[in-house]
């Protein structure tokens, strides 16, 4: 069950994303969790009909699900709202940069289409595209051309016409490159039946299919016997697989000769009929890699960074999931090559490094690497000269213990962060013994313990050795729990998303009537200008949302790093 | 000795290094307050006895034998000045030097040294360096130098290597008939490589929230809110 905050935080996305109509339904689902139409009618005293076209609509955009259900003879269908899918709204305009970044402008502009619908066919996001560009050239649709013409008008027309047709199959193209690009990268993925359903009701239902096929009735025991056993089907399996789709070729030999004779597009790689949503896991996964990128680039040096990004590239394809806890291996002798044709040429300084002294500056770099202090890479097995990984979750656990670490330095000071460290590597220790560690006075760790505790960095087991659990006669043994202390921590980060969100809406009511005057058309063409007084405080509200909507950005990369990675 | 001063004597034989606080001595003998007092004013005057400042509890008269020295517990080891108490700022001090004279071994010009590399310092080595150097006003043991390596370690700014590697035959120098590792033969067995310091930065304390000291207070409609909160319009300002 989601917190309050991420509840209120919800809220607020929906309100400013889908307006007040919608927001009653979703508040009802948060709240109340999962809810048939039926109870979502009573409560919110609307008729049935507005509350379907609101489902839909949420559905549409993939923040409800439902499931059916047989009681009494007759099917309920109950919705339940996807409380991660909503939260990551916020980070739509990110998602949408980083492919401008790596894909053309095309691509970016079909991913922000997909995010404004939820989910499209093809057909529809090149519909979407053709109007943006229609509106960019400024070209007139053929039904707004007036039918009194004149034999220059026809010209006119026909000459546009062929322009538009031109620009079509230009936009045509662009868009399918553009689909097939981020299919490919695995950025959208086309939505499938199961997907409806919760992974709890998708659980459920295997469970049952299970049930039925033995056509027994189970105990407790054997039914948790075969939830254990579907759970290790189902890890063993790829995630993106629909669960009980079985695996099968989608066109074959003789099919594609065909295409080609009756003249057909042979590279038609994606299906027409189906939607597309975005897929934001891949997402968090290239946002993961460059942030071990960089931590390489931090911890080692430039060229470290270089070589992590050609080994993650080589790797990428094959990240599925985004908790995996090591990346697939590269043998030494193939990672070598692939270093030496890199474009551009990776460069690696390595001291005592030349062409007599046997040195292999990419072993060495890898080596370097797999330090526990810096814990990018480990050295699988000895097979094609040594096989080497990415350790996913080690990092993951890095960035999330690097956070822990600033948060103590910052609260605690030098020794907070020191005792955090020492507790993490100590496991359970008392503060006697953390003091000589530290080497510090015994009463400097007991005041950096317990305001450490304060903030829930670290926790105190206290082992009695009197029935009375009396106070002097108690050892108290302090340790750390990096998966709790990240639970606390985000949700302090949500707590501070809300209220700085709560500010940024406060800022732009206080200046309401400024705003609106600054977006008068005449303002904004520049015919008229703003008084020098309200153009001094239009500046400064600028300033000032900017600093609010950008320390709001830097708090949702934090909370990646504790929640998604 | 009288009959008194030889019960305090022999007492204090069995605590050893430790010693015996003043008033532990005149519960566990049962003697009268006059009596323990005088007896040992005597013993501290025919030099059998000696007075201890314990640095946990400083107002506590600690006695212990003459020929003892006391306990580190009692003296608080070479990080405890008799004037001042624990001295953190001579620690401070003595870590930075050590940190810089890892850095100066940790990275040749504008590359990296190899995996395989040896040269980095070891315990002994700065040991020796801090002894010959004359850096510190007092003299320092191998243990003492460990720690303040280890506390490098735990402030994130070193990392150690292994500096030998298990099926090396030099390993056997390093155990004894009993395949035990003498004492302070580990001294060697790790080698130290500085990290070059960083800026750490966090969004959540660089925000106002971060730091607020009614964070768990503050709410929406309450006497304390986003709308009204002074910490943010003066960061809003900066």
């Amino acid at each position: 069950m989601a917190s309050n905050i991420e509840l209120d935080l919800c809220s607020d996305i929906i309100l400013s994303h889908f307006g007040p109509i919608v927001l009653e339904v979703a508040t009802l689902l948060l709240s109340r969790g999962r809810s048939n139409l039926k109870y979502i009618t009573l409560q919110t005293k609307k008729p049935k009909s507005h509350i379907r076209d609101v489902l839909t609509i949420l559905i549409q955009h993939n923040l409800v699900t439902y499931a059916s259900n047989v009681e009494r003879g007759r099917i309920v269908v109950y919705y339940e709202i996807v409380v991660a899918n909503v939260l990551l709204r916020d980070r739509f305009a990110n998602y949408v940069l980083f492919i401008k970044e790596i894909l053309k402008n095309t691509a970016s502009t079909v991913l922000e289409t997909i995010l404004l619908h939820g989910r499209l066919q093809p057909f529809d996001i090149l519909n979407e595209i053709w109007k943006i560009r229609l509106l960019n050239s400024k070209q007139k649709e053929t039904h707004l051309i007036s039918p009194i013409l004149d034999e220059d008008d026809k010209d006119d027309v026909e000459s546009q016409k062929i322009a538009q047709r031109k620009l079509f199959e230009e936009v045509k193209s662009e868009v399918h490159t553009a689909v097939l690009d981020l299919l490919n990268w695995g950025f959208i993925v086309p939505v499938t039946k199961e997907e409806q359903n919760t992974l709890v009701d998708r659980q459920i239902n295997e469970e049952n299919d299970e049930i039925e096929k033995g056509g027994m009735i189970l105990t407790a025991t054997e039914r948790k016997k075969l939830r254990a056993r579907l759970n290790a089907q189902r890890t063993a399996t790829e995630d993106d697989v629909p669960t009980g789709t079985k695996r099968k070729l989608l066109v074959t030999f003789e099919e594609i000769e065909e295409k080609e004779k009756n003249g057909e597009d042979i590279n038609l790689m994606f299906d027409s009929d189906k939607s597309y949503k975005v897929n934001f896991v891949k997402f968090h996964i290239h946002f993961r890699n460059l942030e071990i990128i960089k931590y390489a680039e931090i911890n080692v040096n430039g060229p470290a960074s270089e070589l992590v990004g050609v080994f993650i590239t080589q790797v990428i394809d094959q990240m599925k999931r985004i908790k995996e806890d090591v990346s697939e291996p590269v043998s030494l002798s193939n990672f070598g090559i692939k270093i030496t044709q890199s474009e551009p040429r990776v460069m690696l300084p390595m001291h005592g490094c030349t062409p007599t002294s046997g040195i292999n500056p990419v072993y060495e770099y890898l080596q370097l690497m797999s330090h526990d202090d810096i814990p990018i890479f480990k050295r699988q097995d000895e097979m094609g000269g040594g096989k080497y990984v990415v350790r996913l979750k080690d990092m993951a656990t890095k960035f999330r213990s690097e956070i822990i670490e600033t948060i103590a330095m910052e609260k605690c000071g030098q020794v907070g962060k020191r005792v955090w460290r020492i507790l993490k590597e100590k496991l359970k220790i008392d503060d006697k013994e953390i003091a000589k560690q530290a080497v510090v006075e015994e009463k400097e760790a007991r005041t950096a313990l317990y305001k450490l505790l304060q903030f829930g960095l670290v926790f105190m087991q206290d082992v009695p050795k009197t029935l009375d659990h009396s106070a002097s006669r108690t050892i108290i043994l302090w340790f750390v729990d990096i998966n709790r202390t990240s639970e606390i921590l985000l949700q302090n980060s949500y707590k501070t998303i809300h209220r700085l969100k709560i500010r940024h809406a406060y800022q732009l009511e206080k200046r309401k009537v400024l705003i609106e005057k600054a977006n008068r058309t005449d303002i904004l063409s520049g015919v008229g200008k703003l008084p020098a007084n309200d153009l001094k405080l239009y500046e400064i509200l600028k300033s000032e949302c900017k600093q609010l909507v950008g320390q709001i950005q830097r708090l949702d990369q934090m909370v990646m790093k504790l929640r998604d990675f | 000795m009288n009959d008194h001063e030889r019960m305090i004597y022999d007492y204090l034989k069995t605590t050893g290094n430790k010693g015996s606080w003043s008033k532990t001595i005149k519960d566990r003998l049962g003697m009268h307050v006059k009596l323990v007092n005088d007896a040992i004013k005597s013993l501290e005057k025919k030099k059998f006895i000696k007075l201890i400042k314990s640095v946990k509890n400083p107002t506590k008269k600690v006695y212990m034998l003459f020929e003892y020295q006391p306990n580190e517990e009692l003296t608080g080891g070479s990080w405890y000045d008799s004037a001042t108490g624990f001295d953190s700022d001579y620690i401070e001090n003595l870590c930075a030097q050590i940190y810089k004279y890892i850095l100066s071994k940790s990275f040749p010009k504008n590359s990296l040294y190899p995996s395989s590399y040896k040269e980095y310092p070891t315990t002994k080595n700065i040991h020796s360096w801090v002894q010959g150097t004359g850096m510190s006003s007092q003299p320092l043991s191998l243990t003492d130098i460990q720690n303040l390596i280890d506390r490098l370690i735990f402030d994130g700014l070193v990392i150690k290597h292994l500096h030998t590697s298990a099926g090396d035959e030099d390993d056997m120098e390093y155990y004894d008939d009993d395949m035990n590792v003498p004492e302070g033969t580990l001294t060697d067995i790790w080698m130290y490589q500085a990290m070059r310091k960083r800026q750490f930065e966090n969004p959540w304390t660089d925000s106002p929230c971060g730091k607020c000291p009614v964070f768990e207070f503050c709410k929406v409609g309450g006497p304390i809110n986003p709308a009204n909160c002074e910490y943010l319009t003066q960061w809003m300002k900066f």
